[in-house]
């Protein structure tokens, strides 16, 4: 499902979001943020509560939008349904969905296809191979008569990731996907993302882990009312001196950092 | 036991009967699951208000409930929109259709016992009119459903993603809420206005706690549903009793012996 990506567009921008202001009535939450994804990349979303990461992926979902700038997908406005269709989200509170609700494995991963099959359409055998094969991708094939409220944590977690592959997206977002997921479980997953992105998927995820986050990814944004972009594929050894990021926080060894000369919030 | 299906009124019960079960059941799983139970109840209240307008100006009382009970349910929808809560949005609307009920019928003082027939529901009530609009109704809802099947799933257990997946969930949402005004509307004449809400609730309640999956959940809720209606409809037919207790009544049954199921089968595995 990964190979289905154009792989001559080597460097095509696949997220783009210039000069973007966004504000909730009088209360601003992000100003002239700007942020680039293009294939291959894998960006780390970090920042403190409250500092706008939600409200740039809901703006990068195409369902926000700004008061001012642009937000792309694929080069395509980003609320406009073609752009949304090549996007695979996986929400915040997926894995605190209600538990006592109906649904199999396979129902749920099958969610991922409705918009691929289209209004007034049931789904077919291809959509029933492509449910397959994501549950396969996750490592959850065999469970997939189960109801989904009976798996653990972090299975609900991958049968989550599952029914954003199943739209056979070109990007995958997740917010804040490993809150109330154990630690092997975590390492599963990352194991499973750091798979897809060599794939070529380009993958944003959003996290206040901020330790754990940056020895995966290969691009950092600091999120806090603006958005401030660290390139991280040669390492970083502390990634919380990356971003002086939280109120008070103070950056103690600033050298280490790798962040000189740009780096936002309350510098030593 | 067959000889009260010579009775075309029986016929005609049973006919309607079968439809109406089917549509409250199958709406009631996607209500009860939204945490909508309640609906049911409130657009009933407000399809009172409907039939008594109806009778009063001399409309046919069926479709003046169906206008005005999805016209409230749009309303409902609209002042959820404008933040007022859900269940205050529902209870404005239901004391808005008790007044109007209640102030049309001390005004007219004759057609007490008319009202009674949709108060309560009415095996005998079920005329030719009455089949064709419930038939044509229900084979709607029923088409709606299916064709919008794997959306209202979708919205149903998580709007925010479906909302990311491009679908349009306000749209959705405003049909369901349409869609279950009508299964108020059609259930009236068979289960009475009184007991509509627990024809949506309780077969859902009932499915959704021995299903495993969303589908096997619909098909057991309107299954259960249709049972239960025959069963009901034949027991009132013998004992002279009002169609809609006897039906619910059964389905109250249905409901507890599969909540006895459940919970033995907890005990079992907690062992």
């Amino acid at each position: 499902m990964i190979g289905a990506w154009n792989m001559n567009a080597a460097n095509k921008t696949i997220v783009l979001l210039r000069d973007v202001t966004f504000s909730y009535g009088a209360h601003i939450v992000l100003e002239n943020a700007g942020l680039e994804v293009k294939k291959g990349d894998f960006l780390g979303i970090i920042g403190p509560n409250g500092a706008g990461k939600t409200t740039l992926v809901r703006l990068m979902l195409g369902l926000l939008r700004p008061d001012r700038g642009i937000v792309q997908l694929f080069g395509s406005p980003a609320t406009s349904a073609d752009a949304r269709a090549g996007v695979g989200y996986v929400p915040q509170k997926a894995t605190s969905f209600d538990q006592h609700f109906p649904a199999t494995v396979s129902e749920v991963v099958g969610m991922g296809r409705i918009q691929r099959a289209g209004l007034l359409k049931q789904l077919g055998q291809a959509d029933r191979d492509a449910i397959e094969k994501a549950l396969e991708e996750v490592g959850m094939a065999e469970y997939g008569k189960m109801r989904v409220s009976e798996l653990s944590g972090g299975q609900q977690q991958r049968v989550f990731i599952a029914r954003a592959l199943a739209a056979e997206p070109k990007l995958l977002i997740l917010d804040e996907p490993t809150v109330g997921v154990d630690h092997h479980a975590q390492a599963k997953f990352y194991s499973i993302l750091k798979r897809l992105n060599r794939a070529g998927m380009a993958i944003v995820l959003i996290s206040h882990d901020v330790g754990v986050v940056s020895s995966h990814v290969n691009k950092l944004a600091c999120v806090n009312r603006s958005v401030v972009i660290h390139d991280v594929s040669k390492g970083v050894e502390r990634a919380d001196l990356v971003c002086a990021y939280s109120e008070g926080m103070k950056v103690v060894k600033h050298e280490n950092a790798g962040c000189t000369g740009h780096c936002h919030g309350k510098e030593v | 036991m067959l000889d009260m299906l010579q009775y075309t009124f029986m016929q005609r019960a049973f006919i309607a009967g079968a439809l109406i079960a089917i549509v409250c059941s199958v709406i009631g799983v996607f209500l009860v699951l939204r945490k909508m139970s309640l609906i049911g109840d409130g657009l009933a209240h407000i399809a009172f208000a409907g039939i008594a307008g109806g009778m009063f100006f001399g409309v046919y009382p069926l479709l003046s409930a169906l206008a005005f009970t999805v016209l409230s349910a749009l309303g409902i929808q609209r002042l959820k929109d404008m933040k007022v809560h859900g269940d205050a949005a529902i209870a404005i609307f239901f004391s808005f259709g008790l007044a109007i009920g209640i102030t049309l019928i001390s005004m007219s003082g004759g057609f007490g016992m008319d009202l009674f027939s949709y108060l309560f529901g009415s095996i005998l009530a079920v005329n030719e009119t009455d089949l064709a609009f419930i038939g044509a109704l229900c084979a709607a809802t029923i088409a709606l459903v299916w064709l919008f099947y794997k959306e209202l799933f979708y919205i149903t257990f998580d709007e925010d993603s479906a909302r990311a997946g491009g679908l349009p969930v306000e749209g959705l949402n405003t049909m369901l809420i349409v869609l279950t005004a009508i299964a108020v509307v059609v259930s009236m004449r068979v289960v009475g206005i009184l007991l509509v809400s627990s024809y949506i609730v309780l077969p859902a309640s009932t499915a959704l706690l021995v299903s495993r999956g969303f589908r096997d959940t619909i098909l057991l809720a309107a299954g259960l549903a249709l049972i239960s209606t025959v069963i009901g409809l034949t027991a009132a037919y013998y004992l002279d009793a009002a169609a809609g207790g006897a039906i619910v009544l059964v389905l109250v049954g249905a409901f507890a012996s599969a909540l006895a199921y459940h919970l033995l089968g907890q005990k079992k595995r907690e062992k």
